[in-house]
C-alpha cells in the first residue's frame, strides 16, 4: 500500500549561513576540476614557482640559442668580412695601377711592348696620354727635328 | 588588472609587464600545471612542460589578438608542448607512442607523487590506451569539465568530430572498466 503521509521536516530548526551551498558547490567544483584523484604534487610546489624561474629559463634560452648558433653566427660573420676584403682588394688594385705606373714599368725595360701594344695602350680610355703630351710639344717636337712631312707619312 | 582584456594589455605593456605576468602565473600556474600532468602523467615532466608553456606564453602574448579567449589560448600552448614533449621522449627513449603511454601509465605504480588505488591506475592506462585526440577529450571534458565549444577552439577540432571523440573515448573506458571489474 501506497502512504501518502508527508515527511514533516522543520525547516526552521537548522540554519546555515547564507549563500553556503553556492559556495560549496563552486569549492568542489574547483577542486574536482583542477586535480585529478591520485595525483600528487611536492609539498609547497605551486607556492615556489615564481616568475623568477621563468625569467630564469628565458634568459638560459637565449644562451643556449646563442651558443647553438655560434657557430652559424661566425661562418656567417667570416662570410662577410671575407666578402668585404676581397672587394677591397680589388678594388685596391684597380685604383692603384695608374697611367705613370704604366710608364715607369715599361721604362725599365721589364715589360717589353711592339708598336701595336703601345697603340692599344694609347688608345685605351684608361691612359689620359693626351695630358702627358700636349700638341705643342708635338709641334716643337717637328720644329727641333728634321723631319718633314714625308717622313712623318712614311714612318 | 580585473579582466582578460587589461591582463592581457598589462602583459603587452613594457611598464606593466612584471606585475601582470605575476599575476598570469598565479591565476593560471595550477589549472594549467593539472592539465599537463594528466598529459604527460609524471611530474618532473609536467613541471619542465610548464615552465616551457610559461616561457612561450611570455614571448608570445604580443601575437595574441584576442580571437579567442586567453585561458583557451594557453591551455593550446600547454597542449601542444606536451604533445611534443612526449613525441621527443618516444623518439628518444621508446619505439612507439603507444609503448610510452603504457609505460608511463605503469610507472604511476611507483610513481612518489601517485597515490591512487589499483583502479585509478587501470583507469589511467585505460586512458592511455585511447588514440591521442580521444584522450584530450576525455580528460578535459571527463575531468576537468570544460566546455566543448572550448575544447573545440583548444584543439582546433570540429563540434562534431569532438563530440563523437568524446562519445567513442566514454564507451571504450566503460567497456575496459567493466572488464576490470568482472575479473
Amino acid at each position: 500500500m501506497k502512504s501518502n503521509k508527508k515527511i514533516l521536516i522543520n525547516k526552521k530548526r537548522f540554519l546555515i549561513p547564507l549563500g553556503y551551498f553556492n559556495s560549496v558547490k563552486r569549492k568542489l567544483t574547483k577542486k574536482s576540476f583542477l586535480k585529478p584523484r591520485g595525483f600528487q604534487v611536492p609539498i609547497k610546489y605551486f607556492e615556489t614557482l615564481d616568475k623568477q624561474q621563468i625569467y630564469n629559463r628565458i634568459y638560459i634560452d637565449k644562451i643556449k640559442y646563442l651558443k647553438s648558433n655560434f657557430y652559424k653566427f661566425s661562418l656567417v660573420a667570416a662570410m662577410f668580412v671575407g666578402i668585404v676584403y676581397i672587394s677591397n682588394y680589388f678594388e685596391n688594385i684597380n685604383n692603384n695601377i695608374n697611367s705613370d705606373d704604366i710608364i715607369n714599368y715599361v721604362n725599365q725595360d721589364i715589360l717589353i711592348l711592339d708598336n701595336y701594344q703601345y697603340t692599344e695602350i694609347l688608345n685605351s680610355n684608361n691612359l689620359n696620354y693626351k695630358n702627358l703630351i700636349s700638341e705643342a710639344d708635338i709641334e716643337n717636337y717637328f720644329v727641333e727635328s728634321s723631319y718633314d712631312l714625308k717622313n712623318l707619312i712614311f714612318e | 588588472m580585473k579582466n582578460e582584456f587589461q591582463l592581457v594589455a598589462g602583459l603587452k605593456d613594457k611598464a606593466t609587464q612584471d606585475q601582470a605576468f605575476d599575476i598570469l602565473l598565479n591565476q593560471y600556474k595550477e589549472p594549467l600545471y593539472w592539465h599537463i600532468r594528466k598529459i604527460v602523467l609524471n611530474h618532473d615532466d609536467a613541471d619542465d612542460v610548464l615552465q616551457n608553456t610559461f616561457v612561450k606564453i611570455f614571448k608570445g602574448i604580443k601575437k595574441f589578438k584576442g580571437d579567442s579567449k586567453l585561458y583557451t589560448w594557453m591551455y593550446r600552448i600547454a597542449t601542444n608542448e606536451s604533445l611534443n614533449f612526449l613525441k621527443l621522449k618516444t623518439k628518444k627513449y621508446f619505439n612507439s607512442s603507444e609503448e610510452m603511454m603504457k609505460t608511463l601509465a605503469n610507472n604511476l605504480k611507483e610513481d612518489p607523487y601517485f597515490d591512487g588505488d589499483e583502479l585509478q591506475i587501470k583507469l589511467q592506462i585505460l586512458i592511455s590506451k585511447l588514440p591521442e585526440k580521444q584522450k584530450l577529450v576525455f580528460q578535459m571534458k571527463y575531468e576537468q569539465n570544460m566546455k566543448f565549444k572550448d575544447i573545440s577552439e583548444i584543439l582546433g577540432t570540429s563540434l562534431g568530430a569532438l563530440k563523437a571523440s568524446y562519445h567513442i573515448a566514454v564507451k571504450k573506458i566503460k567497456n575496459g572498466i567493466g572488464k576490470i571489474q568482472t575479473f
